[in-house]
């Protein structure tokens, strides 16, 4: 919502575009073999990524410009090497707020400061904040750069039924209504997906109590980049507070509402003013502030059984919808889109069986999982949905004022990425690395040279040698030699002579202490599901 | 028993200056760094368990 006088659209700093639909004279019919529905931040990662392995899509978004309001903004590593892959990270380094620790205050005195994992041996940190109209503008830059990718703005899917070999959609834009197919759909339209609703799918899970408003505002205000969290604050007693740094200026202020309060009261913007004001004086800003937009929000942890329907795939918040402590819903949506596309791009292409997407759910629904266990403790410290759980979170925090191991209860559990241990596109096999490179685990990155590790490795598998080149060749993988007593070697705990085998998504996927060649082209068979070459 | 005999009076004396309104905090804090203390998870989870028994006369 905007204050009374300012449309949808009408920011204080954001001038949000208007994208016409096809001219009523351009053609309708399509050959590309995938249709992505939605063209939010994981939409247009989705078309990325297929179009980084050579594949068309037809994009399409019922909307005609971005998304409202700054929604999702904290964007992790795992995410600022997935726009790495895709070309896009550029302006997402030079706009996004890098930021490292967090401080959680108990009625004004602070109880935890806590640091993410960060030093010189990582490329990104540990995460950036930036609003997601930003996030949609930069992600279309690069769409709009790339010939694979054709954008239909202001068109609407009103119809889905599966074909032999494909899925037909009905679209609908403001010169009438036409039929496409392809081979396959990516349904990112979000968390009221219209595809999952016509393919008669729900989410299920649980909703929590606790709602909050957040609320952006505009203010010089003079504090770094550090997510605050106020437990029972003087602005707001019994309560829970969030405040996050963006650019431009902007603020982002979550407040838990009470009890008594209801949405449609909390929501109007008198009483919105009141308490971000209330809020405000609370951190000690004195000075002028503007409100530039506000929502109310309730945490859900909520899911598709199955992310795959036939020849529909479901990404982002059409298959999950999370709580935002954990800053996992844009994260792991982003993470959905990577890790189709790299499947699908080569499965379309001929280079893997069909059988590489039978691991899209299992990884990805597996990811959704354990957001689900780390969001409901958070959930349940920021928001106790019972007296029980108030009670004991209440204790934990007046023991943390003197008590440094209580605070550590307060600990956000902010998003790592997630480790595809069972994954039917890992292959299990001989160790010869420590804990850090864990099979299935994201690949920790390493400074060597005059750069890190992540920027040398190559477009799709790549086999990391602790010691010489393996002699091994496939159209799908570069090979490097690495010292074991480098930046990496010892980041990744590498014995001598000892081979990781990295997937597109950076993911490990195989591990050996003593690597062959006949070893390793087997394991890119097992994960693209074909025969060895 | 003297020893815990002292905790038991402590726990008593302490009960009765937090006042009743306060005493579930209390012992939820008492609680909480009692088991902390104890660094022992799994028997902490059991005396919590144990305690949370109904007593067996009240089972007939």
């Amino acid at each position: 919502m905007r204050p009374e006088g300012r449309g949808e659209y009408d920011s204080l700093y954001f001038t949000y575009p208007q994208f016409e639909a096809p001219a009523a004279d351009a053609p309708r019919d399509t050959d590309a073999p995938v249709i992505i529905v939605g063209a939010g931040p994981v939409g247009m990662t989705a078309a990325l990524t297929l179009a980084a392995e050579g594949v068309r899509c037809l994009l399409v978004e019922a909307k005609g410009t971005f998304n409202d309001g700054s929604r999702a903004i904290c964007v992790s590593r795992s995410s600022y090497h997935i726009l790495e892959r895709i070309g896009a990270v550029a302006p997402f380094l030079r706009e996004g707020l890098p930021w490292t620790m967090g401080r959680t205050l108990y009625r004004g005195q602070q109880i935890l400061e806590f640091q993410m994992p960060d030093g010189s041996d990582d490329r990104f940190r540990p995460m950036y904040n930036l609003q997601q109209q930003y996030i949609e503008a930069f992600l279309w830059d690069a769409v709009a750069a790339q010939p694979l990718i054709e954008t239909r703005w202001q068109t609407r899917v009103t119809a889905v039924e599966d074909q032999d070999g494909g899925v037909a959609v009905t679209l609908s834009d403001p010169h009438g209504d036409y039929r496409v197919s392809a081979p396959w759909l990516l349904a990112a339209d979000g968390a009221r997906s219209a595809i999952r609703g016509m393919r008669g799918l729900r989410l299920k899970g649980e909703n929590y109590e606790g709602r909050y408003v957040i609320a952006d505002v505009r203010m010089a205000h003079d504090y770094p980049t550090i997510r605050r969290a106020l437990f029972d604050p003087g602005c707001r007693p019994g309560g829970t507070v969030l405040i996050h740094r963006q650019p431009q200026d902007i603020w982002r202020i979550d407040y838990q509402l009470g009890d008594g309060e209801s949405a449609e009261e909390a929501t109007r913007e008198d009483v919105v003013r009141a308490s971000v004001s209330a809020v405000l004086a609370e951190i000690g800003h004195t000075g002028d502030w503007e409100l530039e937009w506000w929502s109310v929000y309730s945490a859900n942890t909520l899911a598709l059984d199955e992310y795959r329907d036939g020849r529909v795939f479901f990404i982002g918040d059409s298959a999950h919808i999370v709580p935002i402590f954990g800053v996992r819903g844009l994260n792991n949506g982003l993470a959905d889109a990577q890790n189709i596309g790299w499947k699908l791009g080569r499965v379309v292409t001929g280079r893997a069986g069909e059988g590489l997407l039978d691991s899209y759910t299992p990884e990805r629904r597996g990811a959704t999982l354990d957001v689900f266990a780390n969001a409901q403790k958070s959930t349940r410290f920021m928001t106790p949905p019972t007296a029980g759980w108030r009670l004991m979170r209440d204790a934990a925090l007046s023991l943390a004022l003197t008590q440094d191991w209580a605070g550590q209860l307060a600990n956000p559990r902010q998003m790592t990425p997630y480790t595809y241990a069972d994954s039917p596109a890992v292959v299990a096999g001989a160790g010869g690395f420590g804990p850090a490179a864990a099979l299935g685990a994201m690949l920790p990155d390493a400074a060597e040279g005059d750069g890190f590790l992540s920027e040398c490795l190559g477009p799709g598998f790549t086999l990391l040698c602790f010691g010489p080149a393996l002699e091994v060749a496939h159209l799908d993988l570069t090979v490097l030699s690495l010292p074991c007593d480098g930046a990496a070697g010892k980041r990744l705990g590498a014995a001598k002579g000892a081979a990781l085998l990295i997937r597109p998504d950076l993911h490990i996927g195989a591990r050996w202490s003593a690597p062959t060649p006949q070893a390793v082209l087997a394991a890119i068979a097992t994960i693209l599901s074909t025969k060895v070459a | 028993m003297p020893d815990i005999e002292d905790v038991f009076d402590t726990l008593a004396t302490t009960l009765d200056q937090v006042g009743v309104e306060r005493a579930p905090l209390f012992l939820a804090k008492a609680a909480l760094a009692l088991a902390q203390a104890l660094n022992d998870p799994e028997r902490a989870r059991a005396i919590i368990e144990a305690a949370a028994r109904p007593d067996p006369a009240h089972q007939r």
